[in-house]
């Protein structure tokens, strides 16, 4: 049996968060791995610690304890700027709430992505914004505003904005969290779609266990530790 | 265009009340220079203009006075003309007596009080162009700028320091005063009896104008003879007070962009706080932060600059327009430095907001509504 790829890995991972005077702890001892190509839900009740995780993986934070690597690179004990550069050429994020800019349009945004990734040696060919309209079927919309488009084609362009630079890993909090029903499964499906076809390692925070399910596993988590999540299964099929 | 650039720019006018007052305000500081410094450089010049057209050859100015001394009424003894006259290469000599601060029809009019017979071959002389030259104690010559904008004609009368004096004659506008009186009325209207603000000098030759000024210096030391040529460059080397109220208006505007960008730069960052974190979580680093708050100030500053220049123009011509007799002077190297000092002002307002956002969290920014 060869030994697991990770794409990112997490050991005895402790954030401690200070309130006044008071520590609260965040993370108490996480130690995950992510291997290359999974698609991993993480689940758990408000306050578990699911974001602060995110967070730390992604590189936008730094752990009070521990190591996290991305990609055998250990990130939490890079720099600012480092942690920068890892996020710009490594890691790809899908928020919530979206976050596009509101300015620009569907395709600005995509520039805007594009301008911060060709950032240093590497470069995103300009061809590869209508790949990721194509992909998710937004092409015809790229000259409205996100203000003209519905939640769910909000978050499609959140996604193709996340894939422009082909990252190692995509990690996405709560995607489908201000989205129906329908517009939840589309992005589901999309997401679903990329770790297929593309082979796209996806980490998912999410609430909803119809959500978790459609990944490889699921990682629960519950004060700030991680209570189960180390078996795969097959993701199950979104109607 | 960038994608930085665009990106300045849909920011710029997504929020366009805010980005109108701004460019509004830069535009304030834009005209505070070209028109306030305009108009006291107009006036000099204008000022400067008139003794030049003249045509004499050597203004003669009180001892220890700067070119601008010469608006403040009469200090030089008219018995001096008499000594003057003697001196060798001069051919002709005229005291002139001016006022600036005269109020005559609600406006402040520059009136000379001049001897008509010498004024006439100190220089070009005087074309009337309706009516006569002044012969009676109260009795002035106006100019065609002073008709036209206050609606007065040859044998009409005007209130002047008190006294009402006939209108006999009109001449064409350009040198000397709006109004021109007999010298001894105006001596004694001013209380100056036997004194002038100058003397206009006529050499014999063109080649005698330099040997005469070496003597003039020598004969009435501390006196001020300048060349009438050299006049107007000669008025502002010596107004201070014209140079200090420059450096005032300027640093006025400067501040006005620096307080108006900074502000708009900082809301405009408070406001897209979470935008910022965004950016910086998908990876933009300081840089790209810092250039694109400082390309949209840049941005906001040069319209701002823009729309000053022509504001300044349209407050040109509407102060022309009211004020005829005005002149305001909009000289393409003062709109230039007017320009780079409000983009100075604009730069430096929002370096502290562009390094604010750049140093913004990314996951204190994610959770900030």
């Amino acid at each position: 049996m060869s030994a697991p790829d990770f794409i990112l890995r997490t050991i005895d991972l402790i954030k401690v968060y200070r309130s006044g005077k008071v520590d609260v702890p965040a993370l108490q001892g996480v130690d995950v791995g992510i291997e290359r190509g999974e698609y991993v839900a993480i689940m758990g009740p408000s306050g578990c610690g699911k974001s602060t995780l995110l967070h730390l993986l992604g590189g936008l934070d730094h752990p009070t304890s521990g190591k996290v690597f991305l990609d055998n690179i250990e990130i939490s004990s890079c720099s600012d700027g480092q942690r920068t550069r890892l996020r710009r050429e490594r890691v790809g994020f899908v928020f919530q709430r979206f976050n596009l800019l509101p300015t620009l349009s569907v395709l600005g945004n995509l520039e805007v992505a594009r301008a911060i990734h060709s950032n240093g040696a590497m470069m995103v060919p300009y061809g590869r914004l209508r790949e990721m309209l194509v992909l998710v079927g937004l092409e015809s919309k790229m000259r409205r505003k996100p203000s003209e488009l519905s939640l769910g084609e909000q978050q499609r362009v959140a996604i193709a904005r996340a894939l422009i630079h082909q990252p190692a890993i995509v990690l996405a909090d709560e995607p489908t969290g201000n989205l129906d029903t329908t517009n939840s499964m589309n992005i589901l499906r999309l997401l679903q779609e990329l770790n297929r076809t593309l082979k796209q390692t996806i980490v998912m925070i999410t609430h909803n266990p119809e959500a978790a399910a459609v990944g490889h596993r699921i990682i629960e988590m519950r004060d700030g530790k991680v209570v189960s999540g180390a078996t795969s299964r097959a993701p199950a099929v979104i109607p | 265009m960038g994608v930085i650039s665009k990106l300045a720019a849909s920011n710029l006018f997504y929020r366009k009340t805010k980005a109108i007052v701004s460019i509004l305000a830069v535009a304030l500081g834009i005209i505070l220079v070209t028109v306030l410094v305009g108009l006291a450089d107009g006036t000099l010049n204008e000022y400067a203009n008139r003794i030049e057209r003249i045509g004499a050859d050597i203004i003669l100015q009180p001892p220890g006075s700067s070119a601008l001394f010469a608006f403040s009424g009469g200090v030089l003894p008219i018995k001096l003309k008499g000594k003057i006259t003697l001196l060798p290469g001069v051919r002709i000599v005229s005291p002139v007596l001016m006022t600036a601060g005269a109020k005559v029809k609600d406006a402040v009019v520059l009136i000379w009080g001049i001897d008509a017979a010498t004024y006439d071959q100190v220089g070009v002389g005087i074309k009337i162009l309706q009516g006569r030259m002044f012969q009676g104690q109260y009795e002035v010559v106006i100019d065609t700028v002073w008709a036209s904008s206050k609606n007065q004609k040859v044998g009409d009368t005007i209130e002047l320091l008190g006294k009402t004096f006939n209108i006999v004659g009109m001449r064409m506008a350009g040198d000397s005063g709006r109004i021109l009186v007999p010298i001894e009325t105006l001596q004694s209207l001013m209380s100056t009896e036997g004194k002038a603000s100058l003397f206009l000098i006529s050499a014999t030759s063109a080649s005698a104008v330099q040997p005469l000024v070496a003597r003039l210096k020598k004969e009435f030391p501390g006196y001020n003879p300048i060349i009438s040529a050299t006049y107007t460059q000669a008025l502002i080397d010596n107004a201070m007070a014209f140079k200090q109220f420059v450096i005032v208006v300027t640093a006025l505007s400067v501040v006005v962009s620096f307080l108006v960008i900074l502000l708009a730069m900082y809301t405009s960052v408070v406001e897209r706080t979470k935008e910022i974190g965004i950016l910086k979580a998908i990876g933009a680093g300081k840089v790209f932060i810092i250039r694109a708050i400082l390309l949209e100030s840049i941005l906001l500053t040069l319209i701002g600059v823009g729309s000053g220049y022509g504001l300044s123009y349209f407050t040109k011509i509407w102060l022309n327009h009211i004020y005829p007799s005005l002149t305001v002077d909009l000289t393409w190297h003062r709109m230039l430095m007017a320009g780079m000092w409000a983009m100075a002002g604009g730069l430096i307002g929002s370096l502290y907001p562009a390094i604010r956002a750049s140093r913004l969290d990314p996951v204190e920014t994610m959770v900030f509504e």
